[in-house]
């Protein structure tokens, strides 16, 4: 039953996430300077980020198996 | 899956991809400048979800071929991470919009409901829904093998609805999306041959790093269930 919870967590994220899109800033922020590099900089830090997250959640995972198997 | 040249191959393909991603020269197009560059990480994510799904459904198939459950738990993990791939690609995506097309200082502007009623947008969305529907499909079987088995059969169906979703009727509708002509990762006339030269090593890398990531669930799975498999 959690594990709908989080597909339904995801699936809302997944439907607000075109919502970011409207989010705006002044002509002159630094996301826009330098032929906006910084985007690309932002796309990666996501990317990152994401992977990272994820990667913690799959130790939890191997944690908890470990924990059992000690038990 | 056990073996680490790939891996060793995954980590230098990505490093390639990220220096030589950030230091390529790139053609000055008047929408895009030099967030172009996103072409290796935002398409680069694209290009993991499709072959983490195509690993999936290959696992589902050999599952009903031999009804042995540790395909079916490779054929889950695989869309898995196919689907955490999927959510990447939509976030880095807009990101990448909000600074092109519905960037009001941008000649290209376009107001956020012609953004929002982008083709490309609403069909990769069905297409996640549909696999996240599998993975609560899964979850509302109790019976393993019943859950196996249905689960492997609506992989398939998912798997063969991804092509219209995402490949055909987008490139039958009106996109801002580039290549309505053809296949837009893959033509070699739509990018300059300094950027292909990173591209085809950044999608090889995101999709091994994606594999890789999917293989380290499947063995944490395996292990949890070793009582249930058969050798």
């Amino acid at each position: 039953m959690k594990k709908s919870v989080n597909h339904f967590l995801a699936f809302i994220t997944l439907l607000a996430l075109p919502g970011l899109a409207t989010a705006q800033s002044a002509p002159d922020s630094i996301m826009r300077s330098n032929g906006r590099i910084y985007v690309v900089i932002a796309v990666l830090l996501v990317i990152l980020l994401g992977i990272f997250l994820y990667m913690f959640r799959v130790e939890r995972r191997l944690k908890k198996l470990e924990k059992e198997s000690r038990d | 899956m056990y073996k680490s040249w790939w891996k060793i191959l995954c980590v230098l393909l990505l490093i390639y991809a990220l220096v030589a991603g950030l230091l390529v020269k790139v053609p000055n197009l008047p929408i895009l400048g030099e967030t172009s560059r996103n072409l290796f990480y935002h398409v680069g994510m694209w290009m993991a979800m499709m072959v983490l799904f195509i690993c999936s459904v290959v696992h589902s198939v050999r599952y009903l071929r031999t009804m042995n459950l540790k395909y079916d738990i490779a054929a889950k993990n695989y869309a898995t991470v196919g689907l955490f791939f999927g959510l990447l690609g939509y976030a880095t995506g807009s990101i990448w919009a909000s600074y092109t097309w519905a960037d009001p200082n941008n000649p290209a502007f376009q107001s956020f409901s012609a953004v929002a009623r982008e083709p490309k947008l609403i069909g990769t969305a069905v297409a996640l829904l549909i696999y996240f529907a599998y993975l609560i499909l899964r979850d509302s079987m109790s019976d393993l093998d019943k859950r196996a088995r249905v689960s492997a059969v609506y992989n398939i169906f998912a798997f063969a609805m991804l092509f219209p979703t995402i490949f055909i009727v987008p490139r039958l509708l009106p996109s801002l999306h580039p290549g309505q002509e053809g296949n837009p990762a893959l033509n070699f006339k739509d990018v300059s041959s300094e950027m292909r030269m990173v591209e085809y090593p950044a999608f090889i890398g995101w999709a091994l790093l994606g594999v890789w990531i999917a293989t380290l669930k499947i063995r944490i799975n395996l292990l949890k269930e070793k009582s249930l498999l058969k050798k």
